[in-house]
């Protein structure tokens, strides 16, 4: 049975070969409602990158529209691999919203309640690091009228918007 | 708007570009010759085979064995190479693909590391590690000619080079044999295209069987042969040739395979070889091996060895499934007059989803593409459950989605089989029978076959959920940065997917619906499928034949869509309106008084009115021009608005009269890919109009250009792409004047879903199920429509019968009608088409109602009450 767990968990190789089919990469999208006071944030990920994280971390099949742990583990997993750092270092307080499905994308949606200028801000996107070395993890920030464009590849850690 | 003072000849203003300086030389419209091979005997300029075109062809006779013991394959096999280049050959190469799963491949060295961050050691790493052990090199033990004396050979990684004993003139033919052997990869911890699956439980194995035998290498007229070594992501430039498989393994297996099964009779349990002629005719899918008889078979211990004996006719791949877990079923299907069995071999693991849409999938498949390129070409066609995601070979496919282990399954699961299948079946047409270059070139495969799936997913089911082809889709990979364009070699693209799959799928698809319409591309898709029917075409080949098919020049379309990483964003600017100089003096020369009249007064003419003037206490000193009004007409005037009017013909007449208004917009290209220009110009009086205009507006100004729009009706609005039909990525910029365009945060928050996905959260709103209390919907309805803030009264006026509801939806520009409604479940659901698509999902609650209000650009909220 445990030999089950481990073929789960094993998907590092299969990066490195070719995937059927698949690709590996996300693109989050942030928004600052100045009004609210508030980064507005939508998440699209893959169902076939988000699947073998969650079995891998639950160390269970799952179904991601069934299994009763995804969203907890969710929320977990983005705590680790979303982080937004204040200029002194300290964390923000990143609340989830919700997600849904489209096709084969889930999309997760957080804010993250912030009075200031966000440009300030740093950001660390893992997203499936641990998973796939090809891994990119696409980032799109529009704070009023500017604009920032992150990518983050394996090896990347923390990024600012304004360098 | 202001009115300005024109002259009649703007009517003959149209499309009006700015002048061009040297510094601005970008030409999206240049021709393509300089990119594009020069046309020859081989490939015509038309994009057809030459009168010269030649391929060289391999005929194999392979026996194989599978030790089920041990994971490995062994086999032999003689290939007769035949050259139809016109070229003397003296050396040859072969494919030794497998060879990708040796521990010192090129694939294992240029890998990137993982990082394996700050959160610990992961699980995954850790069995990366163990599996250190497996070599999956391909041992070549035996490579002579057909006497039997050895030839000399050299292995270059996953190719290998034979020395031919005598030159292989044009015209003549090689035949020689290889042995070889190799250890399976465990596809589940080691990935790729083919593998062993695993299962614990019972301690059987699946076996998707592909890349086993060494495949003559490609030769062609455009590259020699081909050098690109197999590193995983680039698939197969193969030569077609007909093939003779015999296939040993445990006796107690059942066996799939490219092909019709020789021997039936001998491997085949009597019961299964019957129901197999049963299943030819039969009306849906039926069992040849049952899901009890394969249960069965998984505690089953071999008593021996039997040989599957396969043959297959002019194709250019050969691969095999094999397992004593397969249920197996089959049902025959005539596709425009060829006799083919569609069947499907799974697992009880893959049921109770694979009974039922694996084989319907096929045939539907089957059906479509045949429609939309040429009648299916071969005997079979199948689709095997295994650890394989998603892998395509002639008249087999392996496809990997399950339903969970208690045999439920989510939506997901469901049309992630479905599509598969399509995709995977459908790659029978592309590159299994076009026989496109997928070591050079992924999309030709990929991004026909992806556009050719969307066809046929959407006649599945109505609004079928298909990831690709709908261009609103793309626009995020589209603004990317990390991007190359679709015309990059299949190891070297960025974003694979998007890139090789779902952005040709969408251009595709706008070439067919947006830019030449349906019929002018289906004749020309159509003609490329059967110029290019069991040959080898290239890009160009299929530029030219979809510009030379459709009579269209398309070489800006290629261009942008194909050879650029540019997305499309057009934007409107401004929008200027001017109205005729009607040059009647009564009319003109009253509306200068306004506009002077209308002129703000400066600050210090404000504060130096009150002040006394001179001549007021002097009146003497005013004279003709102190009391002179030069808007007064004067007869003269009138006079000679006579003289003009009598020198204008009637035409001429009515147009001075007509009242129209001319709309300049002014129109900006933010993306950089030029697109034909969509408006809807939406009017004072409620009506509204799309007006097309091809992309060749663009020709002469890539970036910014004018364009005239004459109504006799005042506009409101004007809205560019209101179908979101071209991929148009920032709509923000699409509306004069601008509206709010919530973001697909905001959208979702609000508790609207985002593109009517399937939800949960904490903001999901949740759902009444209230019914109307007996109450009838007839009557009128005031509702508001929150407008980013700003609140839209409208009026419903219903009529309820049973659970239909028609009636008028009326706002402060004008009515139009409910072209569909029902009450369901306390749901009222209405719907407009004309002059503007609108959905109005709403709870009844009583005489309260509140829902979602859905138009092309977006969705919101709306409540209100029932008013009598």
């Amino acid at each position: 049975m445990y030999r089950l767990f481990l073929i789960i968990g094993v998907v590092l190789l299969a990066a490195n070969l070719s995937f059927g089919h698949k690709y590996h990469t996300s693109l989050t999208r942030i928004e600052y409602n100045d009004k609210d006071k508030n980064l507005e944030i939508s998440i699209r990920l893959f169902v076939h990158d988000v699947g073998p994280m969650l079995e891998n971390r639950l160390r269970k099949r799952v179904d991601l529209e069934k299994t009763p742990e995804v969203d907890s583990e969710l929320q977990k997993y983005l705590a680790e691999n979303l982080v937004f750092k204040r200029p002194g270092g300290s964390d923000l307080n990143v609340k989830w919203v919700g997600k849904e499905f489209e096709s084969d994308t889930l999309f997760i949606y957080v804010e993250c309640p912030f009075d200031g200028d966000p440009s300030e801000l740093s950001l660390q996107n893992t997203f499936f690091f641990d998973l796939f070395a090809e891994q990119a993890n696409l980032v799109v920030a529009k704070f009023g009228d500017r604009k920032y464009d992150l990518v983050f590849k394996s090896g990347d850690r923390v990024k600012p918007f304004r360098s | 708007m202001k009115r300005l003072f024109a002259v009649i000849c703007v009517l003959f203003l149209s499309a009006f570009a700015f002048g061009q300086s040297k510094s601005q030389p970008s030409d999206k419209f240049k021709q393509l010759d300089e990119d594009l091979p020069t046309p020859n005997e081989y490939r015509t300029a038309s994009g057809a085979p030459g009168n010269k075109y030649w391929q060289n062809r391999a005929d194999y006779v392979i026996d194989v064995e599978l030790d089920d013991v041990n994971q490995r394959i062994n086999g032999k096999e003689t290939i007769t190479y035949k050259n139809a280049s016109p070229d003397t050959l003296t050396y040859i190469w072969l494919q030794i693909d497998q060879n990708l799963f040796a521990k010192d491949s090129d694939t294992q060295k240029t890998s990137p590391a993982p990082n394996f961050g700050g959160n610990g050691f992961p699980l995954s790493a850790v069995e990366q590690l163990a599996a250190r052990e497996y070599d999956g090199r391909v041992n070549i033990t035996e490579v002579t000619d057909s006497t039997g004396k050895a030839l000399k050979h050299t292995l270059n990684r996953t190719m290998m080079r034979i020395d031919l004993p005598a030159p292989l003139a044009s015209g003549g033919t090689f035949t020689f044999n290889i042995s070889w052997n190799y250890a399976i990869n465990n596809q589940r911890v080691f990935g790729g295209r083919t593998g062993y699956e695993f299962f614990p439980r019972d301690g059987n194995y699946i076996y998707e069987i592909a890349q086993w035998f060494p495949r003559m290498a490609a030769y062609t007229d455009y590259q020699g042969w081909q050098t690109h070594q197999y590193l995983g992501s680039g698939e197969f430039t193969l030569e077609f040739g007909d093939y003779t498989v015999r296939i040993t393994t445990p006796n107690d297996h059942v066996v799939s395979a490219t092909g019709v099964l020789q021997n039936g009779a001998q491997v085949l349990k009597p019961e299964w070889a019957t129901r197999l002629k049963q299943a030819e005719t039969a009306k849906e899918p039926m069992k040849i091996v049952t899901a009890d008889e394969a249960k069965a078979n998984e505690s089953s211990k071999p008593s021996g060895k039997k040989t599957w004996v396969f043959k297959a006719g002019n194709v250019r791949d050969f691969a095999f499934a094999s397992s004593r877990k397969f249920i197996w079923d089959a049902q025959g299907h005539n596709v425009e007059g060829n006799k083919v069995m569609a069947m499907s071999f799974y697992p009880n693991e893959g049921n109770p989803l694979w009974e039922k849409y694996s084989t319907q999938a096929i045939i539907h498949t089957l059906n479509v593409y045949s429609r939309y390129t040429f009648k299916y070409p071969y005997p079979v066609a199948q689709s095997i459950n295994g650890p394989v995601g998603g892998m395509e070979y002639p008249m087999i496919c392996f496809n990997g989605p399950r339903p969970l282990p208690d045999g439920t399954y989510s939506a997901q699961t469901k049309y992630g089989l479905i599509s598969v299948v399509i995709h995977e079946v459908g790659h029978n047409y592309f590159p299994m029978t076009i026989n496109s270059d997928e070591r050079d070139w992924t999309w030709m495969d990929e991004g026909l076959n992806t556009f050719t799936q969307y066809l046929a997913e959407q006649e599945w089911e109505k609004n079928y959920p298909s990831r690709r082809g709908e261009p609103q889709y793309i626009t995020d990979y589209m603004v990317s940065e990390n991007q190359v364009p679709i015309m990059a070699q299949s190891d070297s693209l960025l974003q694979f997917g998007n890139n090789a799959y779902a952005k040709p799928a969408t251009a595709l698809n706008i070439l067919r619906e947006t830019i030449l319409g349906r019929e002018l591309f289906d004749f020309a898709f159509k003609e490329y499928a059967r110029r290019w029917q069991f040959k080898r075409p290239e890009p160009a080949d299929f530029f030219r034949t979809m510009e030379d098919a459709s009579g269209t020049d398309l070489d800006w379309f290629w261009r942008g869509w194909f050879y650029s990483t540019d997305h499309v964003d057009l934007s409107i600017e401004n929008v200027r309106l001017y109205q005729m100089d009607t040059r009647n003096p009564d009319v003109e020369k009253e509306l200068a008084r306004k506009q002077a009249n209308n002129q703000p007064k400066t600050l210090s003419a404000q504060r130096n009115d009150a002040l006394p003037k001179r001549i007021d206490q002097y009146p003497s000193l005013r004279d003709f021009y102190n009391d002179f009004d030069q808007y007064k007409v004067t007869d003269k005037d009138r006079k000679d608005y006579e003289a003009f009017l009598a020198s204008l013909d009637d035409k001429e007449k009515s147009l001075l009269n007509g009242n129209y208004y001319f709309y300049v917009v002014d129109l900006k290209n933010v993306g950089g890919l030029v697109m034909p220009v969509i408006f809807k110009v939406e009017y004072a009086d409620g009506s509204s109009e799309e007006i097309r205009i091809p992309a060749e507006i663009w020709r002469y100004n890539n970036f910014n250009v004018s364009k005239l729009i004459i109504t006799k009706k005042e506009a409101k609005a004007i809205v560019l792409d209101p179908n979101l039909e071209t991929a148009d990525a920032d709509l923000t910029n699409n509306f004069f004047p601008r509206r709010f365009i919530p973001s697909r945060f905001q959208v979702f928050k609000t508790g609207q879903g985002g593109g009517g996905g399937r939800r949960s959260g904490n903001a999901n709103r949740q759902t009444t199920t209230t019914t109307t209390n007996g109450n009838s919907l007839t009557g009128r309805w005031a509702i508001a429509i929150d407008a980013g803030g700003q609140m839209i009264p409208l009026t419903l006026n219903l009529n309820q019968n049973g659970a239909e509801v028609t009636g008028t939806i009326e706002g402060a520009q004008g009515t139009m009608q409910i072209s569909s409604g029902k009450l369901e479940n306390g749901v009222l659901t209405i719907k407009t088409t004309s002059p503007m698509e609108l959905t109005l999902v709403g709870n009844i609650n009583g005489v309260s109602i509140s829902g979602n209000v859905t138009a092309p650009q977006g969705s919101t909220t709306f409540s209100g009450s029932k008013s009598n």
